[in-house]
């Protein structure tokens, strides 16, 4: 069976200041199941947030190619659904009209799309919120909003980039259970790219980790753990092992990455 | 029944626990309330104060005039019909030259911001036009217009349009960039750009540009009919001041002054109108 997304020898160059091609991305090869959340995780620099934009069409990539359910895409498209690092809702759209926003631009009428905005929202437990204005709301409030807008499109495969990296960490555990129930009630196949490495071990079936400068895939790594998970898995000792063994794969990385 | 006096007594005992320091503290109703009644009587004070420095103090009517005497003249002008005729006329010119300078202003600027190419072309110009001193322009237009509206229009014009055009040009350039990314992201022609981001982001800037058009919208309507008029507030003023008659004089200022503050309070409320998350914002902190 061919895998729902198919990433192959993909490469991205960037051209440093005096002209000359960079390797940021070098030749990454993956796939991703049906309805597999895998998380991808490295050391910043490492080429990550590029790799998923590139998933994502935002930025063409010069090398390989990407393909869903084997249909090669270039561009961004209806069948993946982009979760951005910053909210980035529509300041003057309220809570409903930006979840919509997708729906709308494809030409959906609002007697189609705002039930089934009110029903995302109720999934994202917003409920009530949808005259508000993202001004009104909290962070984590407002990254439930986004996940809502990229869900409302009803994408083939969800990318998400870092989409709690700028929430405290309470609001980012509570976020992340919350991500783990919707994901089993709307089964996606997700793309999850985060530098926090207890996240990705929480959330995904599968934890890639790039290396950095040209960023690679150093590592897959499959999570056994059975689901739902409970926020206290986090403190198993199971759970530490895994996420000290993927630390120890991007300490030097990390450290490097420091100090350039 | 029940549990509506079950909720008072638990607000009563909300209420009993809030420290007295800040129970005391006015609410920001109250504050604004405060500030609304301050500036009344600031306004309230400065009307009296110019009533006493024109009856008692400066009593020369060349030098100064108070506002009794001012309010009767602009009473008079008003029974006659005269005052009418002045003010329909300069309110003419700026409406036409303001609309003009607005549609004009607006359209080269989002041309500009949205076009590589029209902005080379065009940028040179604006610079040019915005740095000069365009009243100086009027003694040619009342040659090839005319001493009638069209000249005065063209000033009206040619003043207000430049911050029209260049806050039009900024406020499609300071669109956020994320959310250019979630148009990208979502498929969205041209068009759609256009209308669902651009022109949002750019209509706060629009607004200050109009605000900034207006005053010297007005500016030009009294610059136009200094120069050379048969009617208007400006004709008004100046014939007054050729016979010294200083009353007449601070009358017609008076009547730009509150034309300002009226079409300022308009588009005040049209932001309201057209932007309801602004006034979310402002209400917020």
């Amino acid at each position: 069976m061919v895998a729902k997304l198919q990433v192959q020898n993909l490469s991205k160059y960037f051209l440093t200041r005096d002209g000359e091609p960079r390797k940021v991305l070098d030749k990454i090869s993956l796939d991703i199941e049906e309805n597999e959340f895998v998380c991808i995780v490295g050391a910043s620099g490492c080429g990550k947030t590029t790799f998923i934009r590139s998933i994502g069409g935002l930025i063409p990539a010069e090398e390989g190619d990407v393909r869903i359910d084997g249909k090669r895409v270039e561009g961004p498209g209806g069948d993946r659904g982009f979760v951005f690092q910053h909210d980035s809702l529509l300041p003057w759209r309220t809570v409903l009209d930006n979840v919509i926003f997708g729906l709308e631009v494809r030409g959906m009428r609002p007697s189609q799309s705002h039930p089934l905005g009110m029903s995302l929202l109720k999934l994202v437990g917003l409920s009530s919120f949808e005259n508000h204005y993202p001004s009104e709301l909290s962070g984590g409030m407002r990254q439930r909003v986004n996940l809502a807008r990229a869900l409302a499109i009803d994408p083939d495969v969800l990318l998400m980039d870092e989409p709690f990296a700028a929430l405290d960490a309470q609001t980012r555990e509570i976020m992340q259970r919350e991500l783990l129930k919707i994901w089993a009630e709307k089964r996606k196949t997700v793309l999850f790219i985060t530098h926090q490495i207890d996240e990705a071990v929480y959330l995904a079936d599968r934890v890639l980790v790039f290396s950095s400068r040209p960023g690679r895939v150093a590592a897959d790594i499959r999570i056994p753990f059975a689901r739902p998970r409970e926020l206290s898995l986090k403190r198993t000792p199971e759970f530490l092992k895994i996420v000290d063994d993927i630390w120890s794969l991007i300490e030097q990385e990390v450290v490097a990455s420091m100090a350039a | 029944m029940s549990q509506a006096t079950a909720e008072d007594v638990s607000a009563r005992q909300a209420a009993s626990v809030i420290p007295a320091a800040l129970r005391d503290a006015p609410t920001p109703a109250q504050l604004a309330w405060v500030s609304r009644r301050r500036a009344f009587m600031s306004v309230i004070g400065g009307l009296i104060l110019w009533e006493i420095v024109g009856r008692y103090i400066v009593t020369n009517p060349i030098l100064f005039s108070p506002l009794s005497k001012v309010l009767e003249i602009g009473w008079k002008m008003t029974l006659s019909g005269e005052l009418a005729r002045h003010f329909g006329v300069s309110a003419l010119e700026f409406a036409l030259g303001f609309l003009l300078s607005a549609v004009v202003g607006i359209a080269l600027g989002f041309a500009m911001a949205t076009s590589r190419r029209t902005q080379d072309i065009l940028d040179p110009w604006v610079s040019f036009f915005y740095s000069s001193p365009l009243v100086a322009l009027m003694p040619f237009f009342l040659l090839i217009f005319g001493v009638g509206l069209a000249s005065k229009v063209a000033i009206v014009f040619v003043i207000a349009v430049f911050p029209i055009l260049l806050n039009a040009f900024v406020g499609i350039r300071s669109a956020d960039p994320h959310l250019l990314e979630v148009a990208k992201a979502f498929n969205c022609t041209r068009q759609q750009v256009f209308v669902k981001i651009l022109l949002p982001a750019a209509l706060p800037f629009v607004i200050v540009g109009l605000r900034l058009g207006i005053g010297r919208a007005l500016t030009g309507v009294v610059v136009g009919e200094l120069f050379a008029s048969r009617a208007g507030v400006g004709y008004l003023i100046t014939a007054a001041g050729q016979s010294f008659d200083t009353a007449t004089v601070f009358l017609g200022v008076l009547i730009f002054s509150i034309m300002g503050v009226v079409l300022m309070e308009m588009l005040k409320w049209l932001e309201n109108y057209l932007a309801p998350w602004r006034k979310n914002v402002t209400e917020m902190r």
